[in-house]
């Protein structure tokens, strides 16, 4: 419609860009400005920008964060690989044979680690005062088992409480599982009293 | 082109020159949002990647010079006496024998049972000799049998440390100059025997090439909390020297694989114990 008015209607400065129908009169200039904005930015892109997103990193040369994170990455590896070797450098004695058993022994938990362990819990408890006494204590490493005897005394007719308290808190620790619950039984002796011996066994962790 | 074509086509060209710098704009937005959340925080972490690097190169070279150069004698004491391939009862027996003996002349053993050795156990690349022996002991007198076992296995310095306090040292020596791995090197390859005999010497020899107060404070108190001052304290003692004496020493890798213990009095524990002797697994012909 408009693009057909007659050319006499059309006002001078609109001669180049048509007959005076602004769609026509604009696209010569938004095409100008479309052209330059991305010429800007496509320069921008490969010589402006990587000065401000890019990292030097020797010899002139530079790289994106893309790239310096994988460069990262890999001198993390380097590292480990750099920590491992420095490690295995420093056992005396570097025979895998050696080096297995000394593991297998490292995670072994010793008879008195055990002892102690037990007795901070029997201490926890009962206090000091031969309450809670152990009278045997069986530790197997092959198969990470441990079997305790022990007794309760000195305290009378509380001491399946005192047991059940003792066992509850051995189930509560953090170095064993699988805690097989005695049996609980007090028995009348004429020299000790009410007392409750015990037997439980748990797995190591 | 006709006078309707030609603004048809300049528009359309700027529509696709707008879409693309549109979406150069948003590459540029990408380009910065990455810069800013993980190309500083990568190339902060590179940097001080690049320099531990060098360190370590360092402390692995400087290592690696020392192993070489290190004498071959503790290799050869371990294959002969801490995992023979050949099992050796003779030699076991009179390590317990010289151990019961002792305990017994200080007081600390009432009576011990006849030791039983089984046959040889195979497991991967290790033999194992099961020995049981009853043991009536007082306290210290288990303690002390438990020291034994825990000395057994032992060349060096470095082998009485776990893997973590190596690390640890390792890591705490690695902020001083690379040539403390040297130092370092020297002071896990000592002798245990000899560490035991001159523990502060030894120690020194180690704190000298620490500059940092801090690091120096850090390693002694690695040191004073590992298994390293219970070992020595048995080698020192009068077990350890009459082993040393009588050549007995380096032992036989013992473990405990299984331990009853019976308190009997507060001054008398008995014991059942299974130690396995380990040896080398000979390789098949």
């Amino acid at each position: 419609m408009c693009l057909q008015m007659p050319h006499a209607a059309h006002p001078p400065s609109a001669h180049r860009g048509g007959d005076g129908n602004p769609f026509k009169s604009l696209a010569f200039p938004l095409c100008v400005f479309s052209l330059s904005l991305f010429l800007l930015l496509f320069l921008s892109w490969f010589f402006v920008l990587p000065l401000f997103t890019s990292f030097a990193v020797g010899d002139g040369q530079r790289i994106s964060s893309i790239a310096m994170a994988r460069r990262e990455r890999e001198l993390g590896e380097q590292v480990r690989a750099l920590e491992q070797r420095r490690q295995a450098l420093s056992l005396t004695i570097g025979d895998p044979a050696a080096v297995a058993l000394r593991a297998q022994v490292a995670r072994d938990r010793s008879l008195r680690d055990i002892a102690e362990r037990l007795d901070a819990t029997a201490h926890t408890i009962a206090g000091t005062g031969g309450v809670i006494v152990l009278t045997g204590l069986t530790v197997d490493s092959e198969h990470g088992v441990v079997e305790v005897d022990g007794d309760v005394r000195n305290v009378q007719l509380r001491s399946l409480t005192v047991l059940s308290q003792f066992v509850d808190a051995l189930s509560r620790a953090a170095f064993l599982s699988d805690l097989e619950r005695p049996s609980f039984v007090r028995i009348e002796d004429p020299d000790i009293g009410p007392h409750s011996p015990f037997h439980l066994s748990f797995r190591l962790l | 082109m006709n006078a309707l074509q030609r603004p048809l086509a300049l528009l359309l060209l700027s529509v696709l020159l707008l879409v693309a710098s549109g979406a150069l704009i948003f590459a540029h937005v990408s380009a910065v949002d990455d810069m800013r959340d993980i190309g500083f925080a990568a190339a902060l972490s590179a940097a001080a990647q690049e320099k531990r690097i060098a360190v370590l190169r360092q402390q692995v070279d400087i290592t690696e010079l020392n192993a070489l150069t290190r004498s071959a004698s503790s290799d050869e004491l371990w294959r002969l006496y801490v995992l023979p391939a050949q099992d050796d009862a003779t030699r076991l027996l009179a390590i317990l024998d010289t151990l019961f003996l002792s305990l017994r002349a200080r007081g600390l053993l009432t009576e011990v049972s006849p030791i039983e050795i089984g046959m040889p156990e195979t497991e991967d690349l290790l033999t194992r000799l099961p020995v049981r022996l009853s043991v009536s002991l007082t306290p210290e007198g288990l303690q002390e049998f438990l020291y034994f076992v825990d000395a057994t296995g032992i060349l060096s310095v470095g082998d009485v440390l776990t893997d973590s306090d190596r690390l640890m040292l390792l890591s705490l020596l690695e902020e001083e100059n690379p040539a403390t791995a040297t130092a370092l090197e020297s002071f896990l390859s000592t002798d245990i025997v000899r560490f035991a005999s001159r523990e502060k010497q030894s120690t020194d020899e180690l704190m000298s090439v620490i500059a940092s107060d801090e690091i120096a404070a850090a390693v002694q108190d690695m040191l004073r909390h590992s298994r390293l001052q219970e070992v020595a304290t048995f080698f020192r003692g009068s077990l350890g020297i009459e082993y040393v004496g009588r050549q007995l020493w380096p032992f036989r890798f013992l473990r405990v694989s299984r331990i009853h213990a019976d308190f009997l009095s507060p001054s008398s524990v008995r014991i059942a114990v299974t130690l396995s002797a380990y040896g080398r697994r000979q390789p098949s012909p």
